[in-house]
């Protein structure tokens, strides 16, 4: 082989080489980009839906629609444990937390848009706002028929939400069509019985796109389809007093399972804790004004206030499913105090 | 010198030219990167400023309420600002307003202050004030039964 030969093959081969590590150097350098803009990406949604979650928060009795565009096809995760809730899109690693603001939804939740609805949860004070979430894609439907005055109520609140009214409460009527979940919402208690058959009309959907929420008394079960049969997952008490719109129970339709429901309402126990410090701070405060005012029926209805709130406070610190009871009817006793501060033309009321 | 030499001179050279084009092309990209990484956290930390005002403008610990109505917008109760100076020292209250200095301030019919919340980041490096005028419900200072108002403004600021 000539001198000149060996030249050309030495070129082409350095060419070659030199080529291959450059073509190297920008496929990773692109690879690397690819990887920090899915990420940055995922940060920026979650932390401006965080930021839509806390504007719809704060405002009382509000239903907003959030159209989510390039978004639709993301599927949108949810969890609560131990009091911290989370959400995230699917298969990446950040993650908002919350350990203030209960945020009820269906563990994942996708479509083309987010429907959020806040209500004040009043126990028997106001506490703070629920946020409902929920997709078009989520279809909700109700059965039973005792409760027509919140059905009515809870029909008017979730206007623009995907919900139907099964009159006969046949649930093999059901028509999935596009939706990608189905929550059946059981007023009586009755029409969801654990280790019963799921409708056949669900068969097209995958166990975990069906779900149930029955309502007997005061007590919320959550059921999720095993096989084809109904499967309780767990029972929660419900906090709530009559007369007031039921933020709870809403909460309860929204909630993907129990554990997402009661982690939730761990929350707002917490935040009752919280508060009660600030009422009996301004019970005390009551109870020195009408002191100083001779104003004696109205400090005696405030002395059995602050002792209602005693056992109030006492009652919220135990709570957990199977030991709320009582609960309620201090509650309930606070408000009926408030009330009769009012009727007596008493100038400070608690709340 | 041989034209061997020289080429591989040529070759030597175009590749070092071609190596400082890349360090280069890599520090302006850098320096974007930090720029709108800068960016992004003064964003952020604004954005936070406001959630943090928008979260105890509506707080039940503060706000004014009307039995079992809606609650009336910008206004707090005095008896609950006094004991929420006490009650926001709680851990619990920081998960809520993060590092800032929440002040309540009266400006008619007297001047009055109260330090509701403070929480300083330590070596903080900027301090956004936000302000926003509300109503002073003074319930104990009344007369027939209608509470007195008082006027005046909330500030926060939040450590960054």
């Amino acid at each position: 082989m000539k001198h000149g030969q060996m030249q050309v093959g030495f070129n082409w081969i350095f060419i070659l080489i030199a080529g291959a590590v450059i073509l190297l150097f920008f496929a990773g350098i692109v690879i690397k980009q690819k990887d920090v803009s899915e990420k940055t990406l995922s940060i920026d949604v979650v932390t401006t839906l965080d930021s839509i979650f806390t504007a719809a928060q704060v405002s009382d009795k509000t239903t907003n629609i959030i159209p989510l565009g390039g978004l639709s096809k993301e599927t949108l995760q949810f969890d609560c444990e131990d009091g911290v809730s989370e959400f995230s899109l699917l298969d990446q690693s950040f993650r908002e937390t919350n350990s203030i603001d209960p945020l009820f939804a269906q563990a994942e939740l996708q479509g083309n848009q987010l429907l959020l609805l806040s209500l004040p949860y009043n126990f028997p004070y106001k506490i703070q706002n629920f946020l409902m979430l929920s997709t078009p894609s989520v279809l909700h439907i109700i059965v039973g028929k005792t409760n027509q005055e919140f059905l009515e109520e809870f029909l008017n609140q979730t206007k623009g939400f995907n919900v139907k009214y099964l009159a006969d409460g046949d649930l093999e009527q059901i028509d999935v069509g596009a939706n990608n979940h189905v929550r059946i919402i059981d007023l009586d208690g009755g029409n969801i019985v654990s280790g019963t058959s799921t409708p056949q009309s669900l068969s097209s959907l995958s166990d975990h796109q069906v779900t149930a929420v029955s309502f007997s008394g005061k007590t919320v079960t959550h059921y999720n389809r095993k096989g084809n049969t109904w499967n309780n997952n767990g029972d929660t008490p419900l906090l709530s007093i009559p007369g007031t719109r039921d933020a709870a129970k809403y909460g309860a339709i929204f909630a993907g399972n129990s554990r997402v429901y009661w982690c939730n309402m761990e929350k707002t126990l917490t935040r009752i804790n919280h508060l009660n410090l600030i009422y009996d701070s301004k019970v005390d405060q009551m109870i020195s004004y009408y002191d100083q005012k001779g104003e004696f029926i109205c400090k005696s209805i405030v002395e059995d206030v602050k002792s209602t709130m005693d056992q109030y406070n006492s009652y919220v610190s135990i709570c957990k499913p199977g030991t709320c009871e009582g609960l309620t009817d201090r509650a309930e006793g606070i408000r009926e105090l408030n009330t009769k501060l009012r009727t007596q033309s008493c100038s400070v009321q608690l709340y | 010198m041989k034209k061997a030499q020289i080429r591989m001179t040529e070759t030597v050279a175009v590749i070092f030219i071609f190596l400082i084009l890349v360090v280069i092309g890599i520090v302006f990209f850098s320096k974007y990167q930090e720029g709108a990484t800068q960016e992004k956290v003064h964003e952020q930390f604004v954005k936070q400023a406001q959630e943090i005002t928008t979260k105890l403008l509506y707080s039940p610990e503060l706000t004014c309420t009307r039995g079992e109505a809606e609650s009336e917008s910008f206004c707090f109760d005095l008896m609950k600002v006094h004991a929420a100076q006490e009650a926001f020292k709680d851990d619990y209250y920081f998960d809520i307003f993060s590092f800032a200095r929440v002040t309540v301030n009266q400006t008619y019919p007297e001047k009055k202050g109260w330090i509701l919340y403070e929480r300083k980041k330590p070596e903080y490096t900027k301090v956004t004030p936000t302000y926003f005028t509300l109503s002073l419900k003074d319930l104990g200072a009344g007369h027939k039964g209608e509470a007195a108002y008082r006027y005046g403004f909330v500030k926060v600021e939040v450590f960054g």
